[in-house]
């Protein structure tokens, strides 16, 4: 279902005056935080380079789940972790990758311990901003959407309507979840 | 079977509003189209056999559209197992891409991709099992896909959409107050959205991949999670 037609829904909704650039920066903020949960997934892939350790998840990505170099799944690991995988692990500069760790969180680049010493695919289990959420999120959205348009400082704020709207998004986010 | 307006019959009536004036079918459909689908997904109460063919050598697939959820996954007469994704990174850590004779396993990775193990090296189909992800409703005489016994669901569900709209607040309140008794939710308190912890029995040798959430199963509130959560916290993105 696209964010168009949600937002649509959403004013139907509304019926009086709403925001329809507002509604649809709340559905995008939205699918970000359910991107947290894990609800909206995609695999990716790009080239992996023999030497190169260093890594961007898609600009589109929100969270990152997973990560496979070739076909070997990498974990994922703090900084801390990594000395439970080699005391040295600073110093083990080549090899087959045996962790990944997030190197930051602004950009979402990551990096494979020890460095690759052979070119695979690179492949990343994300969560991704869309603009086409399936039809059985819609309901949720459209009503995150509304709980936060009208509780904001608006002529048009109106708290008991944004929040039954937030029982309503709260509501079909159990069922559909 | 019922049809789309015996729900709305009932709704319209409920909100004072036999005329249709306030609420015309078409807004009416779309929200009641709503109810449905998030309501069967919630009790299962259509549930679809979607075919995937498998490609040889592949072990990650996108779950199709018409199911709102993949849960369970079928060979043949064989039902599949299902894993978490770091039970199958503890298996096999090449599980991506290992190939075999027959599928032993299935994981989530998330709600819109599914890995089935090991790869074969053919093609081969697997049906997949799952709640309908129910269309919309076209017309008020569609008849409504739920089994009988989810209507009243669907009509508290679609009445208070309908005195949401409405603004008809008292009402809206008390059809809150029955729906959050129903589904065990806050009528109060904002929903909070947070990760799962990560469980630390599942590591070994303290590397273990950390899981996708699976939610399938979440009942009560889900704890906040604090903000400014250090990194190392499974190395997870937040």
């Amino acid at each position: 279902m696209s964010r168009a037609t949600t937002v649509t829904f959403a004013q139907d909704l509304a019926i009086t005056s709403s925001n329809s650039a507002a509604l649809t920066d709340y559905y995008d903020a939205q699918v970000i935080e359910l991107g947290k949960l894990g609800i909206i997934t995609s695999l990716t892939s790009q080239a992996g380079t023999s030497g190169v350790k260093t890594y961007s998840a898609p600009a589109v990505a929100t969270a990152l789940w997973a990560v496979f170099y070739g076909g070997t799944h990498i974990p994922l690991v703090g900084h801390r972790e990594l000395e439970a995988v080699a005391a040295d692990w600073r110093t083990q500069l080549v090899g087959f990758p045996e962790v990944a760790t997030i190197e930051g969180e602004g950009d979402m680049t990551f990096s494979f311990f020890p460095t690759p010493n052979t070119s695979e695919l690179v492949y990343t289990v994300i969560s991704a901003i869309v603009t086409d959420a399936p039809t059985w999120l819609e309901g949720h959205l459209t009503f995150e959407a509304l709980a936060r348009e009208f509780s904001r400082e608006t002529a048009q704020q109106d708290m008991n309507f944004s929040q039954a709207s937030r029982f309503l998004s709260n509501l079909f986010g159990k069922l559909v979840f | 079977m019922a049809i789309a307006d015996d729900v709305l019959v009932e709704v319209y009536r409920i909100v004072r509003d036999p005329g249709r004036t306030a609420t015309t079918e078409t807004v009416a459909l779309k929200m009641l189209s709503h109810a449905q689908r998030a309501i069967n997904i919630f009790s299962r109460s259509v549930v679809s056999t979607s075919a995937l063919s498998t490609v040889g050598g592949t072990t990650i697939y996108s779950v199709p559209t018409t199911l709102g959820r993949v849960d369970l996954i079928r060979d043949g007469t064989k039902d599949i197992p299902k894993l978490s994704m770091s039970q199958l990174w503890s298996r096999d850590k090449s599980w991506p891409s290992t190939v075999g004779l027959s599928f032993i396993a299935w994981s989530r990775l998330g709600r819109g991709l599914i890995a089935i193990i090991p790869a074969k090296a053919g093609a081969s189909s697997i049906s997949l099992v799952g709640p309908t992800n129910l269309a919309d409703l076209a017309l008020i005489s569609t008849t409504l896909s739920v089994r009988d016994d989810q209507i009243e669901n669907l009509v508290e569900l679609t009445e208070a959409m309908f005195t949401l709209r409405l603004r008809l607040f008292p009402a809206f309140n008390s059809v809150m107050q029955r729906l959050a008794a129903k589904y065990s939710i806050s009528s109060t308190k904002l929903f909070a959205l947070g990760l799962q912890p990560t469980d630390s029995s599942e590591r070994t040798a303290g590397v273990a991949p950390g899981d996708i959430p699976d939610l399938e199963n979440v009942t009560g509130q889900i704890a906040l999670q604090r903000p400014g959560a250090p990194m190392e916290n499974a190395g997870r993105v937040k």
